[in-house]
């Protein structure tokens, strides 16, 4: 199974159980999380449900496209299941089942994890999910996003596309991966691991970005207050890869650390307070079409 | 099974049919969940078994054996022998007295008329009986018992509710939090479904067997089919029965590679609540591997993967792994090959951060310390080891190491960071020392600066650090935790304790204490120079008082009684070895005939003593024998009794290096010969009159008197005993 048919696999298997196929964000993020198809979508009580896949950004772990097993660019495949289904473990095991793999061959674990991210406020509970000793996904209950508590709880499925490829195909390095037939994995993303690395590490513009992080960070706040909810939380996105690149290129102090990541947390609880509100004073309009479905 | 001393059976007037009574039966009710985390498992079956025990007992319900078992995917309860229905209530309640109740002629009064009505009976069913007191009249009302399939309707779920854990969550639109999302109830007594809900689910037969290897639903049948049923479903409920299972297959495929399994006790704990249907397998590694540090190579394996290493008679690494599967061994060779696969990829990076580590010395990597936090508010790593260099030279002063030993500390408290900015250590955060120790052999440091690297996290469970100077190194280790963060105004609070600071509190009392370290930890706290001058009151009581609190917790856990623990540590607790001494002196002082005339001594001299008395003692004002032998005996006591006085606090050279058995000796000879003291006590307080009207002679009586009080009271504050029938001799 080449990468891109275990992409394919994983979309048609998730359509058809009703789930939106969403885009890629185009923005840099670090994880399927912060799409705001997530982050925004899983507060308050509307019902959502998604897929799609998220290439996801986390500059320190270039490693110039040398390493087997590390990339400054990977790939989720990620599941929003608003409010978590009864069935959600058998519907995630199926989606396996779909991708060829026959469980009764394997060894499947659900391992306690729980999860929490610092930049979002966000956190949940769940599993690592391992297939034969290989941490193929995580599954995380959210509690909480933005700092808020979530009354109606959204189920999150990560599947690390990489890891899951390089075990079906048996791979030890990820750029022998076979993408598609005949090209692989290292002929498409290679030289750009090099270079956003070489970046990250070496050449990134400290005091730009740092100048970046300061007009991203009052331009979301102005925003907020002008009340355009997406367009400033893409501000606070900025902020966080920026604060990723900053933080790669080993300019980030210790004490600075902790209060850029605050200064981004602030930002995501607001843009989340500002967006249930938004739902509200429109009526919560998903959860009153199923109403009026039923 | 005990009875409820009020309950009573059903009485005889109201015949039952043997299908309404029906005969005792086995419950069992499972709560399936999705995969719980191991430690909910273990608790949450513990907690169910009591909760029911006292529940049943509650609610007058006679039973027979009560457990719980648990698998990653159900707590269940199995309760043998369940009545079928509560015994009835009988409430027997004291009214008035019979003859106030009644009149002469048996006419209920007023006051009887209205007890019964309180107690909604009727006069006529008051009954009058004779007690010590007199005759009362009594309201007896008899409730009888429901049937237990009603009760437990109730029951069941509150028992699943009352369950406590760490880090409950909800799920769906619920607001019911459990350990994971609840998806099924079993709830059978006998054959019959007790009808409940929890959760949102309704309770009933249909159970899940194994995930994989019975993934449809089954009817469990009655109750005590259940574990039959469960079993033919690929499921052993019963964790003992798994942990068998694991260990017996693990040792058999160890035996594969002639090698045996270490089966690390949490990991095996661990593992029993993974897997519902176990089964062993041996897997390989490539030999090369071996190269690398036999804790790397552990720590990979059991903490990142969870396998069990493998080592030959000898104790040495086998280039083997054992993996427990959950399941049968269908597919093993994909599941051996999946997982070997993952080991090598593990073991591979491994070696890469191994490698790159040893490219540089430990001293080169000190100064990347600045740029990793130690804990919030408390500085950098770079400052911590700063500290521990200052503490290490403060330690060797006070305790008056040798140059070298003094030159050993100074150089492992140096180092003793540098592990953090490794890249093993990052990857395998749990090796922080160990890595630090293997890292300072490879670079040529003497043994114990390694050794002691090694140690400076100790003590992990009952493991303290062995060699003197890893001992000093994980005291002053522990010391600037705790007196940073409380400098730092951190504190903890209730159960919560996240900067780790009870344990570091008790990790100083556990390496005093064996390694018999006299210090004053005050003297101690005050040199460090991290606590501020305007807030020096403040920490210096709140260290004081974490220490204390430790070290209580510790004799009152060798089985000293609280009361002699705090009379001792009431007399100082500053140094914790002399502390410790004087509680064990007095505790094994107290279970002799002579301690009650001591006790006496002291305590009637204790509280005839105003404040602040002192002064000389002037024989010349002697005006009766008593005083004058009350004196002399005083005299004869009195250098024994110093003798043992705390060398540390008082900055006594001759005594600081005395170890622990010889201070208990010490204290316990004082003890007795302040035994000397009651006879002369006595008779002082019988001849004189110590509140003499002349103001002098009255001081001076208070001299000699507060003279008994202070050869005591460095020793143990005696009015701190507490002394009742039998206490004084109490049984350790």
């Amino acid at each position: 199974m080449t990468f891109q048919d275990l992409i394919l696999g994983l979309e048609r298997y998730w359509a058809a159980r009703g789930c939106v196929i969403a885009q890629p964000y185009d923005l840099e993020v670090g994880a399927g999380t912060m799409h705001p198809a997530t982050f925004l979508r899983a507060l308050g009580p509307e019902p959502w449900t998604v897929a799609y896949v998220q290439p996801s950004r986390r500059p320190a772990d270039g490693r110039y496209g040398q390493n087997p097993n590390r990339l400054y660019q990977h790939h989720q495949y990620q599941v929003i299941l608003k409010p978590s289904p009864d069935d959600v473990q058998d519907l995630y095991l199926r989606s396996l089942g779909a991708l060829g793999i026959e469980l009764r061959d394997h060894d499947l674990r659900f391992l306690e994890d729980d999860w929490a991210d610092q930049t979002l406020g966000a956190s949940g509970v769940g599993w690592q999910v391992f297939l034969d000793g290989q941490e193929i996904s995580q599954f995380t209950y959210f509690q909480q996003a933005g700092g808020i508590d979530l009354p109606v709880v959204p189920v999150e499925l990560t599947y690390g596309l990489e890891r899951i490829a390089q075990f079906v195909q048996r791979k030890d390095n990820i750029f022998d991966l076979e993408w598609a037939p005949g090209i692989t994995y290292g002929e498409i993303r290679r030289e750009d691991e090099f270079e956003h690395s070489k970046y990250a590490f070496e050449r990134a513009d400290v005091k730009m970005l740092r100048d970046q992080f300061a007009a991203n960070e009052s331009e979301a706040g102005r925003l907020l207050d002008a009340g355009l909810i997406v367009p400033a939380y893409e501000h606070v996105l900025r902020c966080s890869h920026t604060f990723n690149v900053l933080d790669a290129r080993g300019a980030v102090g210790v004490a600075e650390r902790a209060s850029l990541m605050a200064r981004c947390r602030t930002l995501a609880r607001r843009s989340a307070e500002l967006y249930l509100k938004h739902r509200e004073e429109l009526g919560w309009p998903l959860l009153r079409k199923r109403h009026d479905a039923a | 099974m005990p009875r409820n001393p009020r309950t009573a059976n059903p009485p005889a007037r109201h015949p039952r049919t043997a299908a309404r009574t029906g005969a005792p039966a086995r419950l069992v009710f499972e709560i399936g969940c999705e995969e719980l985390p191991p430690q909910a498992a273990w608790d949450g079956a513990r907690q169910l078994a009591d909760a029911a025990r006292n529940a049943f007992q509650a609610a007058r319900i006679a039973v027979g054996e009560t457990r719980a078992l648990s698998t990653p995917r159900r707590l269940v309860l199995i309760v043998e022998d369940v009545a079928a229905r509560q015994a009835d209530l009988v409430r027997e309640v004291r009214g008035p007295a019979a003859r106030a109740a009644f009149t002469a002629d048996g006419r209920p009064t007023p006051a009887a008329e209205g007890f019964a009505k309180g107690q909604g009976v009727s006069v006529a069913a008051l009954e009058r009986r004779a007690t010590p007191q007199g005759e009362y009249v009594y309201a007896v009302r008899r409730e009888p018992g429901e049937p237990t399939s009603r009760v437990l309707g109730a029951l069941l779920p509150q028992l699943a509710g009352g369950l406590a854990f760490p880090k409950p969550m909800r799920w769906g639109t619920g607001t019911v939090r459990f350990s994971r999302p609840v998806r099924w109830l079993v709830a059978l007594l006998g054959s019959r479904i007790v009808a409940c809900e929890f959760a949102g689910v309704r309770a009933g037969r249909r159970t899940y067997g194994h995930r994989i290897l019975h993934p449809t639903p089954v009817a469990v049948a009655s109750a005590g089919a259940y574990d039959g049923t469960l079993r033919r479903s690929f499921v052993l409920v019963d964790p003992e029965e798994r942990r068998r299972r694991i260990t017996d297959s693990a040792t058999r495929a160890a035996r594969e590679v002639d090698g045996r399994p270490i089966l690390d006790p949490e990991l095996l704990d661990e593992t029993v609540q993974l897997v519902e249907w176990p089964e062993a397998f041996v897997g390989h590694f490539a030999e090369e591997f071996l190269a690398l540090p036999r804790e790397v190579l552990i720590t990979v394996m059991q903490h990142h993967q969870k396998y069990f290493a493998v080592e030959d008679a000898a104790g040495r690494l086998l280039p083997a792994f054992v993996a427990v599967r959950n399941g049968n061994r269908r597919g093993l060779a994909t599941v051996r090959e999946g997982n070997e696969w993952v080991l090598r990829a593990r073991l591979a990076d491994g070696r890469f951060f191994f490698d790159e580590d040893g490219k540089r010395r430990l001293e080169d990597r000190v100064s990347a310390l600045r740029d990793l936090v130690f804990l919030d508010r408390l500085g950098t790593m770079a400052d911590k080891t700063a500290r521990l260099e200052h503490l290490a030279r403060i330690l060797t002063r006070l305790l008056r190491l040798s140059t070298s030993d003094g030159q050993l500390l100074a150089r492992a408290a140096h180092l003793s960071k540098a592990d953090l900015v490794t890249q093993v250590v990052r990857e395998l955060p749990e090796l922080q020392g160990v890595m630090g120790g293997i890292y300072a052999r490879l670079d040529g440091e003497p043994a114990p600066v390694a050794d002691a690297i090694r140690e400076q996290y100790l003590p992990r469970g009952v493991t303290l650090p062995a060699s003197t100077i890893g001992a000093h190194l994980a005291l002053i280790d522990k010391v600037d935790t705790l007196l940073s963060a409380l400098a730092a105004g951190i504190t903890p609070s209730g159960s919560q304790d996240p900067y780790g600071l009870r344990r570091a509190a008790s990790g100083i009392v556990a390496i005093v204490l064996r390694h018999e370290i006299r210090v004053s930890l005050d003297t101690v706290a005050r040199e460090t120079g991290v606590i501020p001058t305007a807030d020096e009151g403040r920490v210096l009581q709140e260290w004081r008082s974490a220490l204390r609190q430790r070290l209580r917790a510790v004799l009152i856990d060798e089985g000293i009684s609280y009361d002699t623990v705090d009379a001792a540590l009431e007399a100082g607790a500053d140094d914790l070895v002399d502390a410790a001494a004087r509680a064990r002196a007095l505790w094994e002082f107290r279970r002799t005939a002579a301690f009650a005339s001591v006790y006496t001594a002291f305590d009637r001299a204790a509280r005839i003593l105003p404040k602040d008395v002192g002064g000389e003692i002037r024989e010349e004002l002697f005006a009766a024998p008593a005083e004058r032998a009350l004196l002399g005996s005083l005299r004869k006591v009195q250098d024994v009794a110093r003798a043992a006085a705390r060398p540390g606090e008082q900055g006594a050279e001759d005594g600081a290096a005395l170890g622990a058995d010889e201070l208990v000796r010490r204290y316990g000879t004082a003890l007795e010969r302040l035994a000397g003291l009651a006879g002369p006590v006595d008779r002082f307080f019988q001849d004189v009159l110590v509140m003499d009207p002349d103001e002098t002679v009255r001081r001076n009586r208070f001299a000699l008197l507060a003279g008994v009080v202070g050869l005591i009271r460095p020793i143990a504050d005696l009015s701190r005993v507490v002394v009742g029938e039998g206490k004084a001799a109490a049984p350790s």
